[in-house]
């Protein structure tokens, strides 16, 4: 302030005025608007450059946490991402792991039924065999007994035409020779 | 209500009381029967079953009976009686029976004794080893 009184109360100096008269400059104008920009820069730097600076200097601080926060938040995503895909492999490896286990279970009860299955298919075979042979004995027995039935029959019909009275007193005669032949031996019960 | 053990007993004492001189006399025994029927017991008809039991069974053991494929002649009949001889210890009779189905030959039978020299017995056993073979 005392610089800006000091200059005011100065002189110019003579020659100096007067090229400036010469010019059309007052040089107390002069000296005043500078006064008055000096007071303007002092008010502008007092109340609004600091404010505004505070203010930038605020942002630019909110900024750079912003921008680490970001670093961090990015930081936290790849290591989730990470994480996840690790999991993911490790599900993977696990779920082929089961898989080929499931596998060769799958073949190993595969082979276990061939092998049942094969068996029983053997002793139904061997089952079938034997009932066929079985049923061909069976078949076999049953025409053996019509084949002996119809001889016999036969036999007897023919034999029935076939005999006379004679033949009919013949045998009367040996039966009763036989009878007679197992009392004397005692064989008979009916004596 | 069926035959019980008492009905067998009363039977078999009608039964036992029966005989005379080791023969059953039948004329004892319808008289026996006509009594109890007199009775009007109620268990008559379990005591008549049981003796008829007892009857059957004393005739076919002591019966004789003689069968062959053609009717017999007295004097054929008379030899195979004396063949057979002690004719008297058949109590309950001898029987000449005609089957043609024997075809040939003689059956003679006792109870549960049987002697078959026929021609359906010689089939039957034909029979048997065409069979068997």
């Amino acid at each position: 302030m005392n610089n800006i009184f000091l200059l005011a109360q100065i002189a110019p100096p003579s020659g100096v005025g007067e090229s400036f008269s010469k010019f059309g400059v007052n040089i107390i104008d002069l000296i005043s608007q500078g006064i008055c920009f000096l007071i303007l820069a002092y008010v502008l730097n007092r109340f609004v450059f600091k404010v505004v600076m505070k203010i930038v200097d605020q942002r630019r601080k909110d900024a750079d946490e912003a921008s680490l926060n970001n670093d961090k938040i990015r930081k936290a995503l790849k290591e989730s991402e990470e994480a996840r895909s690790e999991i993911i492999r490790k599900a993977r490896e696990h779920a082929e792991k089961l898989i080929m286990e499931t596998k060769a279970d799958v073949d190993l009860l595969r082979e276990q039924e061939m092998i049942k299955t094969e068996k029983l298919a053997v002793q139904i075979l061997a089952k079938a065999r034997e009932e066929s042979l079985l049923h061909h004995e069976k078949l076999k027995s049953e025409l053996r007994n019509e084949i002996a039935e119809i001889i016999v029959n036969l036999t007897g019909i023919l034999t029935e035409k076939n005999l006379k009275n004679q033949d009919r007193e013949r045998l009367l005669d040996s039966a009763l020779n036989a009878v007679a032949a197992e009392i004397s031996a005692g064989k008979s019960g009916i004596s | 209500m069926k035959v019980k053990l008492q009905h067998r007993r009363i039977a078999r004492i009608i039964w036992q009381n029966s005989f005379s001189g080791g023969i059953p006399d039948f004329s004892a025994i319808r008289q026996i029967i006509k009594s109890l029927r007199n009775e009007k017991r109620r268990d008559e008809e379990f005591i008549l079953e049981s003796l008829l039991e007892r009857i059957s069974l004393y005739l076919r053991e002591n019966t004789l009976r003689i069968s062959s494929s053609n009717e017999l002649s007295e004097e054929r009949q008379k030899q195979i009686l004396s063949v057979i001889g002690n004719i008297e210890k058949f109590t309950g009779g001898i029987e000449f029976d005609k089957n043609e189905s024997l075809i040939g030959g003689l059956r003679i039978e006792k109870g549960y004794d049987i002697e078959d020299y026929t021609v359906a017995r010689q089939l039957e056993i034909l029979k048997k080893t065409l069979m068997k073979n």
